[in-house]
């Protein structure tokens, strides 16, 4: 074959702005979601909720909410196999404690699920809710992170079937400590600074909210359709919680509508499938806006003390870094959310001295889980903010010293090697680091200079500020994460792609025709993508941990390379030309001056001679992780009266090696600066003094509209990342990191107030203000 | 009551059931709907699945139609209400075969992301090109607020509704429908 | 959801629908706009009473001042060339804070004033303005200064009765200054820290008359009498303002009983009640 093709730079398909192949069906409202499609008979399954926060359940009586016409199941714990698990979906085993019923059997927070029901109509089915009887022997909570821990504080995980949790009596539900020390700590530094940082609640809110429908097919399998970031980990997670042969299932992901992480987790398969299983009819499970923010999952809330010090020449000598995330009621991702925050942090500062002592926490609140940034953005607002407090304290320039310390090409840390995701790391250096051309074109771009100038001369109740943070993150878990692919030729030349890869409103179905188009010489517009579904498509970890472009998209190149091979082989005979020397391009076979179409070659293979079907098979995990870089400018005004910060202006460069899809990785950086700034302006789950989140909707927990939206601007910096696809590293979760730094930079910057407790909100910033000294 | 010769009248039901006329993309449709059923349960039940159910309470705005050539939410209104009056779904405006200008443009900026909200947004900006065929950017930002988007950051869909414009204005494909 | 309605009537004259709502009372349920209370009908109602038909989609101006139709929305106010013009377009631009597209072309006018909810802009203004409220109850037509109608217990009675079928504001207010500010949390947010209209009869450079109406901290939009009393006869100036505006604290701490969590609503309705009047001053025709 032609060796050019693994390693070429001049694409034709990949790095070229090519419309997403999905995006007019779904512009046109022709494109299925999971809900998009009607089935006979089709049950609709309810959820009771526990109104506590934390309770013992004495006794649960069904008998009249079974009464209501309509009902055809009532299930409670004591009606299913009581299997503990996590509903995280990890690889195998997962790193998270397996402390989860599918349905409880002790309300460990207000939203725990305690019984389902699957009745013919909504209206049977809320009847039915409200009959069921629960004797609630109501418990003492605790909501506060560190409280929890105390000796004393009530025990949420004191069953004792759980698995994996390191110290269930101080409802500790995770714990990692790391050290790598060259001195003394803190003997070498010149100043010491010892803060504290808090973060908040906050969900996801993908705008589709969590739903499955379970049916038997008519062989009597268990069909799953369900808006999934996982569907092998769905499949066999549902299979282990049912009792239920993993080759009895088919897990079916349509068009989903958004997950940034939330569907990462295995939350309503097990529980609907158990009412199909109860009824033998087909059963739907969709969540409403309320359950979504209560029910689901959220961004762990963090709190965090960084205590670094530096020397005046503006190195970094210690970190110390200690976290502790509330993971509320249930230990999904805690491990691993909880080592994110420092493993994607720490090896970017190269502190000479470095320590990590991490705790997730119980708490009966909702449930903390996997969300875009996962743990780095925890990390890095505390990060990214006392970089700024140690460049002010050295007299240094916030951007020279950030420059002074980042890790580079070629140079590795300990902590890539001490800190994996919920396990041991793999030894790495970086191989891309477009890090400094962030920094120099996003400060060109943003005009930093020319806005700092400005800035020195003002006056009045309103003052401007700048701020910056810089990112890392990494791209797919090493030597963890797998993913395989098929792609299949037809005899119009056309080719099936199929993957386990997870398309969940990404643009991955497009980038990957994209790899998989430019190693065979074709436009996506011949390829017929599927992704996916466990009957259909070869296993894939799922969408997460930034891997479906990095990993999936080598499975998908290999794949092509593959099928190439065998194109190649058969093309030589019709060209009659030796295989090395036949290339493919424009939809052809070429070699030496003659062509022939893929068609022909597909043809031949089909009905002329040595018949057999072209088509290739691959799967990739990776023994690196190359992280992405980033930077991100932000100028604010802060009201000094009122305490009202706005964004100004916002830019923010990333380095994802090669943009296999310039468009698609905007968009993606977009969206995530964008849930970013909201995040750390606005949003902020509250809860009552009983534990019950009071802002559960749209018009109560803010996220940013059109019109909320500052003006910002991405800007890709390429690199080539020799590990990748075509050069390419991640792109997806970066953006959402910086905002909260920068802003908090910007509004120091702007007022010389600094706020360590995001969300920054007028009263806030106000109260910060009068507190000034 | 007397009987109005113009007029929507009174609808009664009949087992908990009305019936009801709704002109959906631009044909009269008879639809028996149920006392208290939203108009977006009864659009999805009669197959019209573009419109989507984000939230159930007015606040997200993927559930957005066109009434009288209006944007409006139809999780926020009963489904009798619609009777007698012009609803415009997005598949009354395109189809992938044969999309609309603003459809198209979608596509082309790379506007669309899990495109759950796209739907409700199309509609929107359909509704503010009607009104107003050279929307400035601030124009646009405001015409679209009200239909959240979690994916994009919305800078690309601002695109595409001025790239709808200016398509619009050169194919003259726009006018109410 | 589960509700007992049997019974969807479409009006085509006030007349009609205020007959309907009072014949049957808890059994009906008023909807215009739709854009809140769809989702909770309480299970006395039978019969839905759809406004939308009803001709009270006007915006125009006699004699007697400005006549708003209770079905306007709020989109049309804000886009209402003649609103622009009035009392320095204060109207318009109140009903262009807060919420969202969806919300402004689909709620109204009436949906806006009648229903006592702090997160409505237009009870403010209106208040501010001097303005009245048309009712009928199918048989007589009643009018109500807004004051009267926000003060007590009239405006769940006349929401439920009576229709409104129109809101009047005084023509003398055409030429007088105002200005509306709205502090919430984002731009798109339906509620708000604090909604403050001040409307000033200025003349010389003296205030002849000034209306002043906070809402969002408050329950419901109030006046504050005091700090009008403040600024009445007094030159428009800075001092002027900044008096005005710690006199609207003061209130605003008695009519809250000094709530600590009203603290930050009652000191932001102070700072903007100082710079919608320093607006209002620099706006004078």
């Amino acid at each position: 074959m032609n060796p050019d093709v693994s390693d070429k730079r001049d694409f034709t398909v990949v790095n070229h702005r090519v419309e997403k192949i999905d995006a007019i069906a779904l512009a046109c409202g022709t494109a299925q979601f999971t809900d998009d499609i009607d089935i006979r008979g089709l049950l609709v399954g309810r959820v009771l909720y526990s109104p506590h926060a934390h309770a013992r359940i004495r006794k649960i009586d069904t008998r009249e909410a079974k009464k209501v016409p309509g009902v055809l199941a009532v299930l409670t714990h004591e009606d299913l196999p009581r299997v503990r698990h996590t509903t995280a979906g990890q690889g195998h085993p997962e790193p998270s404690p397996y402390d989860t019923l599918v349905l409880s059997e002790k309300a460990r927070y207000v939203g725990d699920r305690i019984a389902a029901v699957a009745a013919e109509t909504a209206e049977a089915a809320e009847e039915a809710l409200s009959k069921i009887k629960v004797d609630y022997e109501i418990l003492p909570p605790v909501f506060d992170t560190m409280e929890a821990m105390k000796e004393g504080a009530p025990v949420i995980h004191d069953e004792d079937d759980s698995k994996n949790i390191p110290d269930a009596g101080h409802n500790i539900c995770a714990k990692f400590d790391f050290e790598v020390k060259e001195s003394e700590w803190f003997s070498e530094a010149d100043v010491v600074i010892d803060q504290w940082y808090k973060t908040q609640w906050a969900q996801h809110c993908a705008l589709e909210p969590h739903v499955a429908i379970t049916y038997f097919d008519g062989e009597g399998r268990l069909v799953i359709r369900t808006s999934t970031q996982v569907p092998f980990h769905c499949r066999r997670i549902t299979a282990k919680v049912l009792r239920i042969p993993v080759k009895s299932i088919r897990v079916i992901k349509p068009r989903i509508g958004g997950g940034f992480g939330s569907k990462q987790e295995v939350l309503l398969e097990p529980v609907c499938a158990a009412l199909t299983l109860a009824t033998r009819r087909p059963v739907k499970i969709e969540l409403t806006r309320k359950e979504t923010f209560v029910s689901s999952r959220t961004r762990h809330p963090f709190v965090l003390r960084l205590k670094t010090g530096v020397k005046k020449d503006g190195a970094i000598t210690d970190a110390h870094m200690e976290v502790y995330c509330d993971n509320g009621a249930y230990g999904a991702h805690s491990l691993t959310v909880m080592m994110c925050s420092g493993s994607h942090t720490l090896p970017m500062y190269q502190a000479k001295n470095s320590r990590f002592i991490g705790r997730s926490v119980y708490t009966n609140l909702p449930v903390g889980g996997a969300y875009r940034g996962f743990g780095a953005t925890q990390g890095f607002f505390a990060w990214e903010s006392q970089m700024d407090m140690m460049a002010e304290r050295i007299g240094m320039d916030p951007i020279e010293f950030r420059r002074k310390n980042y890790i580079r090409s070629g140079e590795g840390s300990p902590v890539f090697k001490a800190m994996g995701e919920g396990r041991e790391g793999i030894e790495q250096k970086i191989a891309s680091c477009g890090m400094d051309e962030c920094i120099d074109q996003g400060m060109a771009a943003f005009g930093w200079h020319e806005r700092k100038e400005r800035n020195r001369q003002q006056s009045g109740p309103v003052r401007r500020g700048l701020g910056c943070a810089c990112l890392m993150q990494g791209s797919g878990i090493p030597e963890v994460d797998m993913a395989a692919a098929s792609i299949k030729m037809n005899e119009d030349g056309s080719f099936n792609l199929h993957m386990g890869a997870t398309d969940l409103g990404t643009g991955s179905d497009t980038v990957l025709a994209q790899i998989a188009a430019e190693v065979l010489g074709i436009t996506v517009k011949d390829i017929i993508v599927l992704s996916s579904d466990t009957d259909l498509t070869p296993f894939d970890v799922g969408a997460y941990a930034s891997s479906t472009t990095f990993i999936s998209g080598n499975a998908v190149k290999k794949a092509a390379l593959h099928a190439r091979e065998q194109i190649v082989k058969v093309a030589a005979k019709i060209l009659d030309a030796k295989p090395s020397e036949v290339d493919l391009m424009d939809g052809k076979a070429v070699a030496g001056g003659r062509s022939c179409l893929l068609s022909e070659v597909a043809h031949t293979a089909f009905y002329y001679h040595d018949q057999h079907q072209i088509m290739g098979v691959a799967s990739h995990y990776a023994q690196s992780s190359p992280p992405p870089f980033a930077a991100h400018f932000a100028e604010v005004s802060v009201d000094t009266e009122t305490g009202q910060v706005v964004v100004l202006d916002y830019v923010s460069t990333v380095d994802c090696g090669t943009a296999i899809n310039p468009t698609l990785a905007e968009g993606q950086n977009d969206g995530a600066v964008l849930n970013g700034l909201s995040y750390a302006l606005c949003e902020e789950m509250a809860f009552s003094p009983s534990g019950a989140m009071t802002n559960a909707s749209f018009r109560d927990y803010k996220i940013f509209s059109t019109a909320d939206a500052p003006p910002f601007k991405t800007i890709l910096i390429p690199t080539y990342e020799a590990d990748g696809p075509f050069g390419a590293k991640s792109v997806s979760e970066i953006g959402i990191n910086g905002p909260q730094p920068a802003i908090a930079n910007a509004i120091y910057d702007a007022v010389g107030v600094r706020l360590f407790a995001p969300p920054f909100t007028p009263e806030k910033v106000l109260k910060a203000l009068k507190a000034k000294p | 009551m007397t009987t109005k010769t113009r007029g929507r009248g009174t609808l009664k039901s009949v087992n908990g059931k009305f019936d009801i006329t709704v002109n959906i993309n631009g044909k009269d449709k008879p639809l028996q709907v149920s006392a208290g059923e939203y108009l977006l349960d009864a659009l999805r039940r009669e197959g019209y699945k573009g419109a989507k159910r984000g939230c159930d309470n007015g606040d997200c705005g993927t559930c957005t139609i066109l009434l009288d050539g209006k944007p409006a939410l139809s999780c926020m209104m009963f489904a009798a209400q619609a009777h007698g009056r012009k609803v415009v779904t997005i598949e009354g405006l395109g189809a992938p075969d044969r999309p609309h200008p603003i459809q198209s443009a979608f596509a082309e900026a790379g506007a669309v992301q899990c495109g759950f909200c796209i739907p409700g947004m199309v509609l929107a900006a359909k509704a503010l090109l009607d009104e107003n065929p050279d929307p400035d950017e601030a124009q646009a930002r405001r015409a679209l607020d009200g239909n959240l988007c979690r994916c994009t950051g919305y800078v690309k869909q601002i695109e595409a509704v001025l790239l709808a414009a200016k398509k619009l204005q050169t194919t003259g494909k726009g006018g109410k429908r | 959801m589960k509700n007992n309605i049997t019974r969807f009537c479409f009006p085509t004259t006030a007349r009609e629908a205020a007959g309907l709502m009072a014949r049957l009372g808890p059994r009906a349920v008023t909807v215009a706009g739709g854009t809140r209370h769809t989702r909770t009908i309480s299970p006395t109602v039978e019969t839905v009473v759809d406004v939308s038909d009803l001709p009270l989609k006007h915006i125009k101006a006699d004699k007697a001042g400005l006549r708003i139709g209770a079905l306007c929305t709020i989109d049309s106010l804000e886009k209402s060339p003649l609103l622009a013009r009035w009392a320095g377009g204060v109207i318009a631009r109140t009903a262009g804070m807060g919420s969202n597209a969806l919300a402004r072309v689909m709620g109204t006018v009436g949906g806006n004033v009648v229903r006592p909810h702090p997160y409505n802009n237009l009870p403010a203004v209106f208040l501010a303005l001097g303005a009245q409220a048309v009712f009928t109850d199918g048989k007589r037509e009643k009018t109500m200064p807004f004051a009267e109608m926000l003060a007590g217990q009239n405006m769940l009675l006349f929401g439920h009765k009576h229709l409104l079928t129109e809101v009047r504001v005084p023509a003398a207010t055409k030429s007088w200054a105002a200005c509306a500010e709205r502090l919430s949390l984002t731009k798109s947010s339906w509620g708000s820290y604090a909604q403050v209209v001040v409307a000033l009869d200025l003349k010389g450079g003296v205030i002849r008359k000034a209306a002043i109406a906070v809402s969002a901290v408050l329950p419901k939009a109030a006046r504050m009498t005091k700090a009008e009393w403040v600024l009445e006869g007094r030159p428009a100036n800075e001092e002027a303002a900044r008096e005005a505006s710690a006199e609207v604290v003061e209130e605003l701490d008695r009519m809250t009983a000094g709530s600590a969590s009203r603290a930050y609503g009652r000191h932001t309705a102070g700072v903007l009640t100082r710079r919608a009047l320093m607006e209002a001053f620099g706006s004078r025709p």
